[in-house]
C-alpha cells in the first residue's frame, strides 16, 4: 500500500513538472500581452506606468555631455525623449525598452548614453529621459518604441506601450550632433 | 545462492545501478570524449567568416603595453570586424566564440572586449570594429607579469560557431565546432620592449 502511495506521489510530481514545461514552452509567443498603441505625444498606459514620447530625432552624431567627443555612426542614431508616470510601483525601464523595426529586429538602447535614461521613478513621480538607438538607415521606416512592463515571477496579463515614432526613410537627419538632455524626476502633476 | 549472498547482492545492486546510470549519463553527454583542440578550416586574415548569427573578420593582432589610458600590462589586442545577424541586440561577443592562442606560449588571461568610447553591445546588422584585449603572458601567483622571452611571430585565432538550443524555459546559443582558424602576424607595438 505504501509503495503504491510512493509511486502515486512520484507520478503526481512528474505530472506537475510536465504541466509547467508545457505551460512555459514558447513563452515569448505565449505571454498574454496586449499593446497600447499610441503616437508621439500621446500617452499609453500599462498597469504600473503611463508613458509618452516627447520628441524623436535622428542623426549620425550624439553629444553625451560637454566633456566628451560626439559619438559618430555610419548607421543612424534614433534619439527618443520619454516621460513616464509611475502608478503603484517604481519604474526603472531596465532592460524593458526596445526599438522594433518592421523587419522584426529589436534594438536595445545604446549603453554609452545610459546616463540620459529616465531615472528610477517611484510611485507618484514622473521621470523624463532619453534613449538612443543605433539602427540601419533602411530600417527607420515604421519603427516603433516598446516600453514593456516589468516581467514578474508569475506570468500575468499586462500591456506594453507601443509608440509609432513616425519615422520614414525620408526623415531628415539632424546635421549637427544631437545634444542629450539631463534626465529629470518630478512629482506627477 | 545462499541467503547471505542474496542479501549482499540486494544491498549492492541499487548503488551499483545508480553508479552505472551516472556513468552512462556522463558518457552520453560527452563527458568522456577527448578534450577539444582547435583544429578547423584555415582562413586568411581579412577574410570574412560567416557563422550562424555572426559575420566576423579577424583583421590584425598587436602586442601592446599601453593604450589611451596610459602604460599597463603587456597585452595582445585583436582587431575584429563584427556584424550580428540575429534579430535582437546582445550584450557582447559571447565568451569562447573567438579564442586567442599563442603557439608554444602560455595561454593568455581571459579578458574582455575593449572598444574605446563604445560599449561591447552589438546591434543587428550594424557592422563595427571590435577589439579583444588579452593580458599576455598571464600574471603569476604573485600577480606579477613575467617577462617575455621571445615575441612570437604569429598568433592563432580560433572562431567557433554556435547552435540555437531552444530549451523548455530559455532560448540560448551554445558554442559548437571550430568554424575557422586564422593565423596572423603579431605586430609588436610595445613602447618599452
Amino acid at each position: 500500500m505504501s509503495r503504491r502511495r510512493d509511486w502515486s506521489a512520484l507520478a503526481g510530481c512528474l505530472a506537475v513538472v510536465a504541466a509547467i514545461a508545457v505551460g512555459v514552452g514558447d513563452r515569448e509567443e505565449g505571454v498574454p500581452m496586449g499593446y497600447a498603441d499610441v503616437a508621439v505625444g500621446e500617452t499609453g498606459a500599462s498597469s504600473t506606468f503611463a508613458a509618452r514620447v516627447l520628441d524623436v530625432q535622428v542623426g549620425r552624431q550624439v553629444q553625451k555631455d560637454e566633456y566628451s567627443e560626439p559619438l559618430v555612426t555610419d548607421a543612424m542614431f534614433v534619439v527618443v525623449e520619454v516621460a513616464a508616470d509611475a502608478f503603484t510601483e517604481a519604474v526603472s525601464f531596465s532592460g524593458d525598452v526596445w526599438l522594433v523595426t518592421t523587419t522584426g529586429h529589436r534594438y536595445e538602447p545604446r549603453p554609452e548614453t545610459n546616463l540620459g535614461h529616465p531615472p528610477f521613478t517611484p510611485p507618484g513621480f514622473t521621470g523624463t529621459g532619453t534613449f538612443v538607438f543605433q539602427v540601419p538607415p533602411d530600417r527607420l521606416d515604421g519603427a516603433r518604441l516598446l516600453l514593456e512592463p516589468p516581467t514578474g515571477t508569475f506570468i500575468t496579463y499586462d500591456v506594453t506601450v507601443r509608440v509609432d515614432l513616425d519615422l520614414t526613410e525620408d526623415t531628415t537627419p539632424v546635421a549637427t550632433p544631437i545634444e542629450l538632455g539631463e534626465p529629470s524626476l518630478a512629482v506627477t502633476p | 545462492m545462499g541467503v547471505r549472498q542474496a542479501g549482499l547482492l540486494r544491498r549492492w545492486l541499487v548503488p551499483l545501478a545508480a553508479v552505472a546510470s551516472l556513468v552512462a549519463a556522463v558518457g552520453l553527454a560527452g563527458g568522456f570524449r577527448d578534450a577539444e583542440g582547435y583544429a578547423g578550416p584555415a582562413v586568411d586574415p581579412g577574410e570574412e567568416i560567416t557563422l550562424a548569427r555572426w559575420r566576423i573578420t579577424v583583421d590584425e593582432a598587436e602586442l601592446i603595453d599601453s593604450d589611451a589610458f596610459g602604460p599597463g600590462d603587456t597585452r595582445i589586442r585583436l582587431h575584429l570586424t563584427v556584424t550580428l545577424t540575429d534579430r535582437e541586440s546582445t550584450y557582447a561577443l559571447p565568451e569562447g566564440l573567438v579564442t586567442l592562442v599563442v603557439p608554444g606560449g602560455p595561454e593568455p588571461e581571459p579578458g574582455f572586449g575593449s572598444n574605446g568610447v563604445w560599449s561591447t553591445q552589438l546591434d543587428p546588422d550594424i557592422t563595427r570594429t571590435y577589439l579583444l584585449v588579452r593580458t599576455w603572458p598571464p600574471r603569476g601567483d604573485d600577480d606579477a607579469q613575467p617577462p617575455i622571452g621571445t615575441v612570437p611571430d604569429t598568433v592563432t585565432v580560433v572562431v567557433r560557431d554556435e547552435v540555437d538550443a531552444q530549451g523548455p524555459l530559455f532560448r540560448e546559443w551554445r558554442l559548437d565546432d571550430v568554424a575557422a582558424v586564422v593565423t596572423l602576424p603579431l605586430t609588436d607595438l610595445r613602447e618599452e620592449p
